[in-house]
């Protein structure tokens, strides 16, 4: 729905009023989902530049150079709003749309990961959900033969009535094989192949771009139907093509169908189109023209072709039984998209108009309340430590995700290295070079302090990374938050980028690509304004400089020693502790500090570079007593520690050695013979650390003076605490 | 020697399958479901794994109707080697060369998980030197459940064609090691004659060091030195 505003201007730039069918389209592009119109405006402050940068922010995938030739693409998108409604479909094509972008550009698709946001468990709206959209990702993302190797999940009553789904699909391509989306030469045809067109989905990206309310179930039809099957035949056939040469551009049919991806890629092109309507393969004969304009019928593609390789693409198309293809029109010279159905003129609009011509709305932002009322939260020091350790390791958000990626295939195309559960996911490419996949998020730190929180949930991706070997090459996010109409929603909204940005030109890390989803607010049935957590999610990807580098994320050998890299601080703000044990997150937040983010990672990389560590892991959610606990369970290792000598910053006490959620910091492992030389390095970097105890042979779990827990008790807590909700 | 991988329409691990053979210096020949023509000049094929059809309607049954598969029977019983993997054993048992069936798992979810499998004494060679091994293989389904009646499964017995049952580290075949429901443990029998063997667990995927198992290999290994 556009404004009066929108309308007012679009009369001005077209003279005249807009046909039925050009509003529809206008409606489409200039939605939030599309236009970024909320969100464009704070994309500078990103680094977006870096010396292997192959192909930035704007198409469906961000490329980068990683040598040999080889490209990696990646992309990032949510579903929100169709998971929602529609759970299993909502999220399968949430999957589908991902994959979609990432062949666009020529990449053939390798991985897949996935970010998932529900209610508490205790929920059975959120079980359903919790369930469907699982099986949505397992049952679409399995049958197209992509592994899904990683992903996080979060669980809180905030997410009740609006989870969140996002994906992220990882692709390869070779130099010279990218395809770009664009249109650039005029002669050149239009050819729309895969599925045909049909109603589903119509007016999804504006269903996308409004609240959730009572009335939403009515929007089911926006919500898209996902056929793998017709997907998987469609990556086939498309890198045939890609491999043969005979693409001059591509873009798959996401949000917005065919008005958006012929107007985007012959803007990006400086061109016009012509289409004929009557041309486009449909599923429902008695579709009307403007309901073919915005269909968003998933699993089709558009293709460039230039005059010499129409036969060519159709040998490919018919090889792979993709017989609902059709030349729908061809690329112009006059700027403008016009298309017609058996001869009317149905649409006629300036693409330029069409992508840029949006006024850019005023959006005002203020300190939220809660923000400005903040009071620090006094923990009591006399509860029973060990139930609240204990219980921290029964938490959701803690234990083990092994019954989400159980249901995800992670092995196929025998590339895994590493699987879902460790820090990052790794995968050997087929030259033999190693990569490092990750993608994170911690909603409550970044309620807390949407800037700090932000930049920390970076730093954690990449510590995720560096945590398995890994160096860093680029970010994608996707940012999840509230109505941008409201000023303190956008608050968080502009508060959260700065965050992203800050850490982006800290580490030089270009974010190459990603998606916005706004109005993420519900109103509950008592008519009460219900808002998510600000959820950036951030994927990061890594390089091996060497397979040699491969980093194991659990304890290796007993009587080695324990020690922890960076200091903790008194900070339990948005802590899972304080959340889980105390009902409560707001309180002093981690702030970022990326001097000794930089120390840390120098410490664990030097290290590593120099064999001197068996095994490391990075201290995130639930801070340091569930790092260790993670780092044991595996092997059935266990550790006597001494609180004493974890590096700390003034008034920290047990609890937040334990608990706080402290940025910058590692748990590593390192064998006596070696722990000389490792402390040498450390001074030498001056790096925080303490050589905090050892590993034993006796599976418990002592804190001198404090506590003593077999690691059985604590495994079971931790392996059963998604378990025990759902079956 | 040529060895045939087919690829229906969404089928999705024949590129890992040709990459297992590539390993041992074999180029494999993808085999479509109109290559009925092609099937005389192969000496094995493998029936590689992955969604064939979408699994729409039920796995494999789609496969086991295309004009191929029609003529898979007389490719048998020339004595040819024929290995189903994952889909490719749904698609076999579809087709009736390999008794029983493969139904939804117990959990009624997709498992994708490392496990163990016994190899037992059969009369597949291509599994020969490995009796009483524990294997660590990947498994990646949500029907593996394997059904067949009791006079098939005593058939099966005493004809030596449970030639791999899933079980722990140790070798233990209870059903606290049996990921989705299957009768005796079941991941992987042969026909009569030996020459077909249909399997849940993917060899493929545990056929590099990298990848954490080599123990998928033997199968390949076999198969080619026989073709030799």
């Amino acid at each position: 729905m556009i404004s009066n505003e929108e309308y007012a201007k679009l009369i001005h730039a077209l003279g005249r009023e807009p046909n039925f069918a050009e509003l529809n389209v206008i409606g489409a592009m200039w939605s939030e989902h599309i236009s970024y119109k909320s969100s464009k405006r704070w994309f500078s402050l990103f680094k977006t530049t870096a010396p292997y940068l192959a192909l930035g922010i704007g198409e469906g995938a961000g490329l980068i150079d990683i040598g040999d030739d080889l490209l990696l693409g990646l992309g990032l998108e949510s579903h929100n709003h169709p998971s929602a409604i529609e759970p299993f479909q909502g999220a399968a094509t949430g999957v589908g749309g991902i994959i979609r972008d990432i062949i666009s550009q020529g990449c053939k698709p390798i991985a897949l990961l996935d970010s998932i946001r529900f209610g508490d468990l205790t929920s059975d709206h959120s079980k359903n959900l919790f369930e469907n959209v699982v099986r949505g990702i397992s049952s679409y993302g399995n049958c197209v033969g992509i592994p899904t190797v990683g992903g996080e999940a979060e669980f809180d009553p905030v997410f009740e009535n609006n989870c969140l789904v996002n994906a992220m699909c990882v692709g390869v391509v070779k130099k010279d094989k990218v395809v770009r989306s664009i249109a650039s030469t005029p002669g050149n045809f239009f050819i729309l192949y895969g599925a045909r067109t049909g109603r589903d989905g119509i007016h999804g990206v504006s269903f996308a771009s409004k609240d959730l309310d009572d009335k939403s179930e009515s929007d089911r039809p926006a919500v898209q139907i996902g056929d793998p099957l017709m997907e998987k035949v469609l990556i086939d056939a498309t890198l045939e093509l890609i491999e043969k040469d005979l693409l001059s551009g591509l873009q798959d049919l996401g949000g917005g169908g065919l008005s958006c991806a012929i107007s985007e890629m012959t803007e990006k092109g400086n061109t016009g189109a012509l289409i004929r309507l009557e041309d486009v393969p449909l599923r429902e004969f008695d579709m009307k023209p403007w309901e073919i304009l915005i269909s968003e019928s998933q699993e089709r593609m558009l293709a460039v072709v230039s005059p010499q390789n129409i036969d060519g693409v159709e040998e490919v198309l018919k090889k792979y039984d993709l017989l609902a293809y059709s030349i729908i029109g061809e690329v112009t010279n006059n700027s403008h998209y016009i298309a017609f159905y058996n001869g009317e003129k149905i649409i006629d609009l300036p693409v330029d108009l069409i992508i840029n011509g949006f006024p850019e709305p005023e959006r005002k932002f203020s300190i939220p309340d809660y923000i400005r009322s903040k009071k620090e939260y006094t923990i009591p020091n006399q509860g029973n430590i060990k139930n609240e350790i204990l219980k921290i390791f029964e938490s959701p958000n803690v234990g083990s995700k092994e019954w989400i990626y159980e249901q995800y295939d992670q092995h196929v195309q025998t590339q895994t290295v590493i699987q879902a559960g460790a820090d990052a996911a790794v995968l050997r490419l087929d030259d033999g070079k190693y990569i490092a996949l990750t993608l994170d998020s911690n909603s409550f730190a970044v309620y807390c302090s949407p800037y700090n929180g932000t930049a920390n949930v970076a730093a954690e991706a990449q510590r995720n990374i560096i945590a398995v070997g890994a160096k860093p090459y680029a970010i994608v996010d996707c940012l999840n938050f509230g109505n941008p109409e409201k000023p303190d929603s956008y608050w968080q909204f502009v508060e959260s980028i700065k965050g992203l940005g800050r850490f982006s030109n800290d580490f030089k890390l270009p974010v190459i690509g990603g998606n916005v989803s706004l109005y993420n607010e519900t109103v509950n049935k008592e008519g009460k304004r219900e808002r998510i957590n600000p959820t950036p999610t951030i994927g990061i990807i890594g390089v091996f400089d060497s397979p040699d580098d491969l980093l194991a994320n659990n304890f290796v050998n007993q009587e080695s020693k324990i020690i922890q890299i960076g200091k903790t601080g008194k900070e339990l703000g948005g802590s899972e502790y304080l959340r889980y044990c105390f009902n409560c997150i707001m309180s002093d937040v981690p702030t970022y500090d990326e001097k000794r983010e930089k120390k840390s990672i120098e410490a664990i990389t030097q290290l590593n570079k120099n064999k001197l560590i068996e095994s490391c892991h990075d201290i995130s959610n639930g801070g340091f007593i569930v790092a260790l606990g993670e780092m044991m369970f595996k092997n059935k290792i266990g550790a006597k520690i001494n609180l004493e000598n974890i590096p700390s910053d003034e008034g920290v006490e047990t609890r937040h050695k334990l608990f706080s959620e402290t940025s910058s910091r590692f748990i590593i492992e390192v064998s006596n013979e070696k722990l000389e030389q490792v402390i040498n390095l450390l001074e030498t970097i001056g790096v925080d650390y303490g050589v905090v105890g050892h590993t034993t042979k006796e599976p418990i779990l002592e804190i001198e003076n404090l506590v003593s827990i077999d690691i059985e008790q604590l495994h079971s807590n931790w392996k059963n605490a998604i378990v025990k909700y759902m079956e | 020697m040529k060895i045939g991988v087919t690829k229906f329409p969404g089928t999705n691990n024949e590129q890992d399958v040709l990459r297992a053979l590539s390993s041992f210096g074999i180029e494999g020949v993808l085999i479509y479901e109109k290559d009925t023509d092609k099937l005389k000049d192969l000496n094995a094929l493998i029936i590689a794994g992955g969604f064939s059809f979408g699994d729409y309607l039920r796995p494999g049954i789609i496969a086991a109707k295309t004009a191929i598969m029609q003529e898979l029977p007389k490719f048998v019983e020339q004595g040819n080697f024929v290995i189903g993997i994952c889909n490719g054993f749904q698609i076999l048992c579809e087709t009736g060369i390999l008794p029983g069936v493969l139904t939804t798992n117990r959990s009624t979810k997709f498992v994708s998980r490392w496990v163990y499998v016994k190899i037992n004494k059969s009369n597949s060679v291509l599994l020969r030197n490995s009796e009483n091994k524990i294997w660590r293989i990947p498994i990646a389904h949500f029907d593996g459940n394997y059904y067949a009646t009791n006079e098939q499964i005593a058939e099966l017995k005493k004809k030596n064609q449970i030639a791999l049952q899933y079980s722990d580290e140790e070798g233990v075949i209870s059903e606290n090691s049996n990921p989705n429901g299957s009768m005796d443990n079941i991941a992987g029998i042969t026909n009569k004659e030996g020459n077909v063997l249909g399997l849940m667990p993917h060899p493929e995927r545990a056929s590099f060091s990298y990848l954490g198992s080599e123990d998928g290999r033997t199968i390949f290994q076999n198969l080619i030195e026989e073709l030799k």
